[in-house]
């Protein structure tokens, strides 16, 4: 009786070590197909911005969003990771309640060089730091190419390229420390809730894109003398409108990474949570990303009809939904998704009046839409926990979702997002780094720097063959 | 039911009514009205624009 009690114990213990193993190897891979999956966000803004861009910029437009996307990931390698895990409690480096957070920490798991390294290269005991970096990677060069489409046509290749680094490596990393970090002061005291990072990533951006746009100034030919705007049509209109549905395909990786798979040693509990701990799974994203994406469309549709703004409208769908897209239901994102998209052209228009020349309207879709998520979470979720348990400092003092908290939460977002991008951008215009010389932009960015040509035969229609 | 409906796994939702499973179907009716009004009034957007182009 003993030996078969032994022997049942040896194979229970080797079926659960098969299924850790099996856990392991999912949690490992599932973030390694975040990383593919974010790249066609990049691919769908290449796309995009090139459609944007009258032919003579199609390819400096192209060329300033592959270098942003190429270093940002090195920034995020050198000293991005290491802001992330250093400065949840705030500018004191201290270390939070959960022990994941602070300079010790940071210095423990996040410097690719010395007695950290080990968790920064190859290693095959480590089967999570590497694909959740990468996870992290790209949310950063997501942010570089959401400041990218506003500034098309007239901004510096290099100057730009500083200009990503600082959004990518440290103005969002910043605001993710602090807000989607279960150690962050904004959601430790606060309760400030962005699951699918409609503040931290969208809104940092659009408004660091914003103090550069201030300092850039209009393309030539933009406003009129008496403050008048002109369209500046983009040359293919099909291209961006493609570009911008690859985005939507890519935010589905997006949004997966933004989850924490369960299971593991470094998990919040047994099953998916969100990245503060409380509880979700895919099935509330397949619900709430589908019907955001489809409410935006509609809501933009209505009134402009354009398919540039009903793709920006998809964006800003997703976008309205994704603080709370963990616990929205989908009919509730169906409508809150709606009115997004029928602000978004108004409000770009609101922006335009204002002298503001922003080539896609980025800061409307991502900064407006951004803000209008943060508060609308925090009318409709509140009292929801914005932690989850484990996470929590203690399980009776568990933070909850509160307008206020929001409202807290989209200022301190706002404002990393335009002080660090005004600031960068005036050092830069001081230098001279940041905008093209007029002749340069009048002739064509293409002509006058890229070795290449667009549509070397023109964009002429082939007669048809004879039957 | 499960997370996030009310009084399930989570008691301090009270301010959160508006997420509860009684909503589910306003919102619902809310979504589907707003989609008829939307054809409806696109419908008569569209049909404006064909009435030089007979």
């Amino acid at each position: 009786m003993e030996e078969q009690l032994a022997e049942l114990a040896a194979q229970v213990a080797a079926i659960e070590a098969k299924g850790n193993t099996t856990n392991t190897m999912f949690g490992e891979l599932y973030y390694y197909l975040t990383i593919p999956l974010m790249i066609i966000i990049h691919a769908g803004f290449l796309a995009y911005e090139m459609g944007a861009s009258r032919a003579k910029n199609a390819l400096s437009s192209g060329v300033k969003n592959i270098l942003a996307f190429a270093f940002v990931i090195p920034a995020f390698y050198f000293f991005g990771w290491w802001v992330y895990w250093g400065f949840p409690t705030g500018f004191s480096l201290a270390e939070g309640p959960n022990g994941i957070s602070g300079a010790a920490y940071a210095n423990s798991i996040a410097w690719p060089w010395g007695a950290s390294a080990e968790f920064m290269g190859p290693n095959t005991e480590d089967q999570i730091d590497g694909v959740f970096w990468g996870a992290f990677t790209l949310f950063a060069a997501t942010t570089a190419s959401i400041m990218s489409g506003a500034v098309i046509e007239r901004i510096q290749t290099v100057g730009f390229v500083i200009c990503a680094i600082v959004l990518g490596g440290f103005s969002w990393t910043l605001g993710a420390a602090w807000g989607w970090h279960a150690d962050g002061w904004l959601v430790q005291d606060w309760g400030v809730h962005d699951f699918g990072a409609a503040g931290l990533v969208h809104a940092i951006a659009a408004f660091f894109a914003l103090g550069v746009l201030i300092n850039l100034g209009p393309r030539i030919g933009k406003f009129n003398e008496d403050g008048t705007a002109n369209d500046i049509p983009g040359h293919n209109m099909p291209f961006t409108a493609t570009g911008l549905m690859l985005i939507v395909v890519g935010f589905w990786g997006f949004l997966m990474g933004c989850l924490v798979v369960g299971g593991e040693a470094w998990s919040w509990g047994a099953n998916f949570t969100t990245i503060y701990g409380s509880p979700t799974n895919l099935g509330a994203l397949s619900f709430n990303i589908l019907m955001g994406v489809a409410g935006g469309i509609i809501g933009a549709w209505l009134f402009t009809r354009d398919p540039f703004w009903m793709m920006s409208g998809a964006l800003a769908g997703l976008i309205s939904v994704a603080s709370g897209m963990d616990i929205y239901f989908p009919s509730l994102t169906f409508i809150i998704a709606i009115g997004a998209g029928l602000i978004l052209q108004p409000a770009a228009k609101m922006l335009e009046n204002m002298g503001i020349d922003d080539a896609v309207g980025a800061v409307t879709v991502h900064g407006t839409i951004g803000v209008y998520g943060m508060l609308i979470l925090g009318i409709i979720g509140s009292g929801y926990p914005a932690l989850g348990e484990a996470a929590a400092f203690t399980s009776e003092s568990v933070p909850t979702i509160t307008f206020v908290g929001q409202l807290v939460g989209i200022i301190v977002f706002v404002a990393i997002g335009f002080i660090t991008g005004f600031v960068t951008s005036l050092i830069l215009k001081t230098l001279g780094m940041l905008r093209v010389p007029e002749a340069a932009e009048i002739a064509g960015l293409d002509t006058v720097k890229v070795p290449a040509q667009a549509y070397p035969e023109g964009i002429g229609a082939s007669p048809p063959a004879s039957q | 039911m499960g997370w996030p409906f009310e009084s399930e796994t989570w008691e301090g939702v009270s301010g959160a009514i508006f997420m509860g499973q009684n909503m589910t179907g306003i919102y619902s009716g809310i979504g589907i009205a707003i989609c008829i009004a939307f054809l409806v009034i696109g419908n008569n957007i569209e049909a404006s624009k064909y009435k030089d182009h007979k």
